[in-house]
């Protein structure tokens, strides 16, 4: 069990450090894809929705330090699409990898939209309007791209196992 | 009971609301990321620092143990360098040692000429004896001898004085063309005609010691009423060619037996083994004291000497019946004569 969240908290951890340094070399017009919300996705999915609030609030943090915005920014937008994407992936009926990537590519548009939504209410003078337009739009899709590779990582990592849902992912 | 089930049932709502007021809670207070960040980084270095001085001491520790071995090199080679440049100067040095001596020396003997106006000296070097191999056997029996670079084509005669700058070093006794042997002072065949400083009547021969080993030589023919004092200058007396009152040594002792002569013993100024150059004096032009027979020590002016002229005291041009009284400097047989 503590292997299970040791190594759950190196993945989340390593996917932020990532999303901040690395992840710049294969930025296509300024537009990169968010490892961290793929894996508030997927552990969303694959675990449920505290397990993926965690994530959020791990790898938010992260974010909010490297980026040096206010804290809970990243946070307060993780956390909520983890939530939704968790109740969300329980009603799915399917595990076909392209469902899984469209449910990315929505969580990705939804996080982009409350992402610019807290900054412009932080600061009106944010172009809300292109951010959305130049940068989230494009970084879903971006994000999406980047489903099935990441989550068979994910799978092959932690050999998702059915007992470990079950257990809602914490106490094992 | 109740509550604690629904609780467990709601959780995740519930951490939901958590996290979100936690979240709102900080976008309100506008806390950015970099106080964290930074105080990361300071904990970071709180906790790294002894660690860094570690590796700091290690590692240099370690540059030091690896300098030992990669600095012997570049110091052999360093040393290896600067010991050929040392060997490359030092005979420089040496060389620049010689020249500066010599230049001396040069100037030494050019200011000896200059202040010596009236005598006509020739330089002449001191050769070895191998030069002239049929005299050598004679004159190599004889102690005190030097044999020098100038003879008879350049103007050296027998009994020509050789002096150096510090006095008399001997006499010209025998003149080859190229060569001429010079009797020193430590030659018993030296005999100079000298007289006392502090009294020019008192008359003396000087004769060289005859050793090489002894540079005392002896004062002969001094009259037992003639007082000779121990530091009294001995002067040369001045003869033919020989030029008068120039200094060969200092008095050191005086014998007098009851005899009629007394005998001194003379500690020579000049040193003929000393140096390379002496001077051959070919003729030693005599002061007008001399020439006129006047004594030099009554060389005092009769009149005294005119005053140098002043035109501003001088008087107006109306006043000036009388000239200037010019002293008159005929002799007296001139002015009195018939």
């Amino acid at each position: 069990m503590i292997r299970r969240n040791v190594l759950w908290f190196i993945t989340v951890v390593v996917a932020a450090l990532v999303q901040t340094t690395w992840v710049e070399q294969i930025a296509v017009s300024r537009v990169v894809p968010d490892l961290t919300l793929l894996t508030v996705v997927y552990f969303a999915m694959a675990i449920g929705e505290e397990r993926a609030m965690y994530t959020g609030v791990l790898g938010g943090v992260i974010l909010d330090i490297a980026s040096n915005e206010t804290i809970g920014h990243f946070v307060l937008c993780y956390v909520i699409v983890g939530y939704t994407v968790a109740r969300i992936s329980a009603r799915m009926m399917t595990e076909h990898p392209a469902a899984k990537a469209i449910l990315v590519f929505c969580a990705a548009i939804a996080f982009g939209l409350l992402w610019v939504a807290v900054a412009y209410v932080q600061d009106p003078s944010v172009a809300a309007l292109n951010n959305i337009v130049a940068r989230v739009v494009p970084g879903a899709f971006y994000t999406a791209l980047f489903t099935p590779v990441l989550f068979f990582a994910m799978d092959r990592l932690f050999k998702r196992r059915k007992e470990w849902k079950l257990s809602g992912g914490l106490i094992g | 009971m109740q509550l604690s089930r629904r609780i467990r049932e709601n959780r995740p709502t519930i951490v939901l609301v958590v996290l979100v007021s936690l979240s709102l809670v900080s976008l309100a207070s506008g806390t950015r990321g970099n106080i964290i960040s930074n105080a990361v980084a300071t904990a970071g270095s709180v906790i790294a620092y002894p660690f860094l001085r570690t590796f700091d001491a290690i590692g240099g520790g370690v540059n030091y143990a690896v300098g030992f071995v990669v600095a012997y090199d570049s110091s052999r080679k360093e040393a290896t360098e600067l010991r050929e440049q040392v060997n490359k100067l030092v005979p420089r040095i040496a060389d620049h040692d010689a020249i500066y001596q010599e230049n001396q020396r040069l100037k030494g003997l050019l200011g000896f000429i200059e202040s010596q106006p009236r005598l006509d000296l020739t330089a002449a070097k001191t050769v070895a004896l191998s030069q002239d191999p049929i005299a050598a056997a004679k004159i190599s029996s004889s102690a005190g001898v030097l044999v020098v670079n100038r003879g008879s084509i350049h103007g050296i005669e027998p009994a020509m004085c050789a002096m150096t700058k510090d006095g008399v070093a001997g006499i010209v006794i025998d003149v080859r063309p190229t060569l001429s042997y010079v009797a020193t002072l430590h030659s018993d065949r030296c005999q100079i005609g000298a007289m006392i400083g502090r009294d020019k009547r008192v008359r003396a021969t000087v004769h060289g010691s005859g050793s090489d080993f002894s540079h005392i030589c002896r004062l002969e023919h001094i009259d037992t009423k003639d007082v000779v004092r121990v530091g009294d200058e001995v002067l040369t007396a001045g003869s033919g060619i020989f030029p008068a009152e120039y200094p060969i040594g200092t008095i050191v002792e005086v014998e007098n037996s009851g005899s009629l002569f007394q005998v001194a013993y003379m500690e020579p100024y000049a040193d003929p083994y000393s140096v390379d150059e002496i001077f051959l004096v070919k003729r030693a032009q005599p002061t007008l004291m001399e020439m006129s027979g006047q004594d030099p020590a009554a060389n005092q002016p009769v009149v005294p000497e005119p005053e140098p002229l002043d035109m501003a005291s001088r008087p107006k041009r109306n006043d000036d019946k009388a000239a200037f009284a010019l002293p008159d400097t005929r002799s007296i047989q001139e002015r009195y004569a018939p």
